[in-house]
């Protein structure tokens, strides 16, 4: 492993001594390359960003340096991404934001699709739904048919406007046709205290965050949101397969470029990066952080996003969040 | 429970080479960053999660914990020599350690804040190992309502800390409070006065305030002055505090230290609110109030015992349920998960050299601040020997730096400017900038939860005088108000 890492070091050093000879114009890359991440360090979308970089930076021969541009939710690292200059020394980490932050904020100054080039999805997690031990449903069928008896009165809880916590539970009450109260918490940890408290009565938590709750018994384990069982908890059913089909909420990441940058550039951050994510070291960091590994095409992902900005506009426009 | 054999696994595991050696690295980090202003553990410790991913799981988890309850401990050296807060649990030991610095007692501030920690520290790991899961339970029951009625009694009681006119004061309160509610609403998610700019959607930074108001307002004014420039140095007295010192600061320590175990282990009030509240009540209890401000060692001692219990205490919840009480006990929890430590109520039994070796750690790595902390006393005081024109330009490039660090954004940094023209004009003014964030730290906090309560109750009001907790605090925010009151009709009526 060390070793390898030399041997790197060492032809990355031979090559750098070589290009001056060979060629004026020496291959990419050369200088190192930016990695913008929408979030302040903490939280999973840094630590995958973190993650990567150092093999991107084995594997190009250059350093890939993270830098954290948290706010508004990623629109503010997206902006600065799209107006960066696409040569390949910018790259940017994408969270469901960039797919909900057209429905949510009114004037963005970039377009979540036209001004990006999309290289791939790096990986996805699904949420689990779970629910406090003194609420009486256990399965979504029972849910569903207690808040049809008492529109508005289940309180659920969120990490806030916006988040995937929140969006699962729109898309849930506008798929399964009830109404449910919101209750938002500033970040995760406070949603969690709070249905452990039974303050609120559910919660679709990150699965590895809730999990363990689950099993021992604070909290009861309803249903995930994956479209596929999770391999972590295989014994708890999906939504979709009890009874509201369809239903998929995913937390996710994946990495782009300004629109512009060069094709050739764009297929070798596309190589290294799969490169980087069938390693069995990042492979299993990932699982930990109860995400798998996607690691799809550049039209694959390009296709996701269009998707997920279009299944959210819908959600968020009947669920009549307001656009600022 | 054999709480003995428990300790001496521990101590077992904590003594190992390589994890004292790691718990050394993690304090000797943490020291560094809390000097330095905006550089926190949170981002330092996100800097090095990836890097402990090959270390043991007890190593990593050690150092990543020695930067957190480390930074408490670097944080109030700036803090004390030049008006500049390190951390921001330390905004509050400025009003006093800085006045103390001017009148050449920086050492015994210095000291007294190492010794503070130390014991708050230590004890804060005692209650850890404990009554860990018990006090975590208990921590359960506080509730929105329970939070209002808390952040209600703590408002009341802040017109306390406002040195003089209680207007000014309030109105200090009143201005911090809109600067804290700029940013998204967490109950609505509307922006408020974000006037379309990205960068104020989540917030004015504690950064930005607590920097610009402290240390740039009083650059600025120190600047002004025509007179030959204040020597602090000529002044130096002792570096360590006298027998006087510790007699005068062993209470206020005690008492600090209840106070940041107590909001320690509440998810979202943390450190820094524990070393305002704890500043409050000591200048309260005070026989001559009117020391505080100007240099009184117990508005020192008190809250560098409490930020440092909290510190420690902030553990309680991520260890024994698995639950953040902070960002930074967040990314903790995400270093055990990526540890393969499955975080909750089971880790004692499933990983008990995991628990009690940091537990143990806790307690070694404090005597290591401590160590660390006292003979640096004499270089840094030494520092302040240094000409203004080199220590001016030099506080303000780690303020630059400082703010720029928290999200790489030089918004911040201009911002920070502004905060300190701000802060100037109230020098000017004569009002206290300790209220305003004050209120810029409990006004967010109270609306939020006073409209999340009512959202639960469905707007009924008397939620907060029917759950026991949040009874409790109302009627002690009442007795506040009355002692707060009463002394002030009581001067009306002499001055008529």
């Amino acid at each position: 492993m060390k070793l390898q890492v030399y041997a790197y070091i060492l032809s990355a050093a031979a090559l750098l001594g070589m290009v001056p000879t060979v060629a004026a114009q020496a291959p990419y890359p050369t200088r190192p390359i930016r990695f913008i991440v929408g979030f302040p360090p903490g939280g999973s979308n840094n630590i995958v960003a973190r993650m990567i970089s150092p093999k991107l930076s084995e594997y190009l021969g250059q350093q890939v340096v993270v830098d954290n541009r948290g706010g508004a939710n990623t629109a503010i690292a997206t902006e600065i991404a799209a107006n960066a200059t696409p040569d390949g020394y910018t790259i940017l980490m994408n969270a469901p934001g960039h797919a909900t932050n057209p429905s949510l904020i009114k004037k963005l100054n970039f377009d979540s699709i036209r001004d990006f080039a999309f290289i791939t999805q790096i990986g996805q997690a699904h949420n689990l739904l779970v629910t406090h031990p003194s609420f009486p449903p256990r399965s979504v069928q029972e849910l569903i048919a207690y808040s049809k008896q008492r529109p508005g009165q289940v309180n659920y809880g969120s990490s806030g406007i916006g988040t995937s916590v929140h969006l699962s539970a729109e898309l849930f009450q506008y798929m399964a046709g009830v109404k449910w109260l919101h209750v938002a918490y500033k970040g995760g940890g406070p949603g969690l205290v709070a249905l452990l408290a039974g303050e609120v009565s559910l919660y679709f938590g990150n699965l590895p965050t809730v999990i363990n709750h689950a099993r021992s018994g604070k909290l009861r384990a309803v249903a995930v949101t994956g479209l596929k069982r999770s391999p972590a908890a295989p014994d708890i059913p999906t939504v979709a397969e009890s009874g509201v089909p369809g239903f998929e909420v995913a937390t996710w990441w994946g990495l782009s470029a300004p629109a512009k940058t060069p094709p050739a550039i764009l297929a070798r951050l596309h190589k290294e990066t799969v490169r980087a994510l069938n390693d069995s070291g990042v492979r299993k960091q990932l699982q930990g952080l109860g995400g798998e590994i996607v690691a799809s095409t550049p039209e694959q992902y390009a296709a996701y996003v269009r998707n997920e900005i279009a299944k959210w506009a819908k959600v968020i426009k009947a669920a009549g969040i307001k656009s600022q | 429970m054999d709480i003995l054999s428990n300790l001496a696994l521990g101590f077992g595991v904590a003594f190992s080479p390589e994890n004292l050696a790691y718990c050394f690295i993690g304090v000797l980090l943490g020291t560094l960053v809390g000097v330095l202003p905006g550089v926190g553990p949170l981002v330092t410790i996100a800097m090095l999660l990836p890097i402990t991913f090959n270390l043991p799981a007890v190593a990593a988890i050690t150092m990543l914990a020695g930067i957190y309850y480390g930074s408490q401990y670097g944080g109030s050296t700036t803090s004390i020599l030049v008006n500049l807060p390190g951390e921001t649990a330390s905004a509050v030991t400025c009003i006093d350690g800085y006045q103390m610095a001017r009148q050449g007692r920086a050492g015994p501030a210095l000291a007294i804040a190492a010794i503070a920690s130390l014991f708050a520290g230590c004890v804060g790991v005692l209650l850890i190992a404990l009554a860990g899961p018990a006090i975590a339970e208990w921590a359960l029951q506080f509730g929105a309502a329970e939070y209002t009625a808390l952040m209600l009694m703590a408002l009341v009681a802040s017109a306390v800390i406002s040195g003089g006119d209680v207007l000014k004061g309030l109105a200090m309160v009143v201005l911090g409070l809109m600067i804290g509610i700029v940013g998204v609403d967490v109950n609505s998610g509307m922006q408020r006065y974000t006037f379309g700019v990205p960068e104020l959607v989540d917030g004015i930074g504690f950064t930005v305030i607590a920097v610009g108001l402290f240390a740039v307002a009083e650059i600025v004014v120190n600047l002004e002055r025509k007179d030959p420039r204040e020597v602090y140095t000529g002044k130096i007295t002792n570096l360590m505090p006298t027998r006087g010192d510790l007699k005068d600061s062993a209470w206020p320590i005690v008492r600090g230290t209840a106070v940041g175990s107590f909001f320690g282990v509440l998810p979202g009030t943390g450190p820094a609110l524990s070393s305002f509240a704890t500043y409050l009540l000591e200048k309260k209890l005070a026989r001559d109030p009117a020391r505080f401000g100007r240099g009184a060692i117990e508005g020192v001692a008190a809250p560098e015992a409490a930020n440092n219990a909290a510190a420690q205490t902030n553990f309680i919840p991520m260890l024994t349920l698995g639950l953040p009480a902070s960002a930074t006990m967040a990314l903790l929890l995400a270093a055990m998960t990526m540890q393969g430590i499955e975080p909750g109520p089971q880790v004692m039994l499933t990983r008990p050299e995991l628990f009690w070796g940091l537990i143990a750690s806790m307690w070694i790595g404090n005597l290591m601040l401590v160590i660390l902390n006292l003979p640096l006393i004499g270089l840094w005081v030494s520092l302040l020997r240094a000409p203004y024109r080199w220590l001016f330009p030099s506080i303000i490039m780690f303020c630059c730096i400082g703010n720029f660090s928290v999200s790489n954004n030089p918004g911040d940094v201009y911002l920070c400017a502004a905060v300190g023209v701000l802060g100037y004009v109230l020098a000017k003014l004569e009002c206290e900038p300790a209220p305003l964030i004050l209120g810029y730290v409990l006004g967010p906090l109270l609306e939020e939860n006073l409209r999340r309560a009512l959202l639960l109750s469905r707007g009924d009001p008397t939620v907060f005088f029917t759950r026991p907790i949040s009874l409790t605090f109302m009627i002690a925010t009442l007795f506040v108000l009355a002692v707060v009151i009463a002394p002030g009709l009581r001067k009306k009526a002499d001055n008529a």
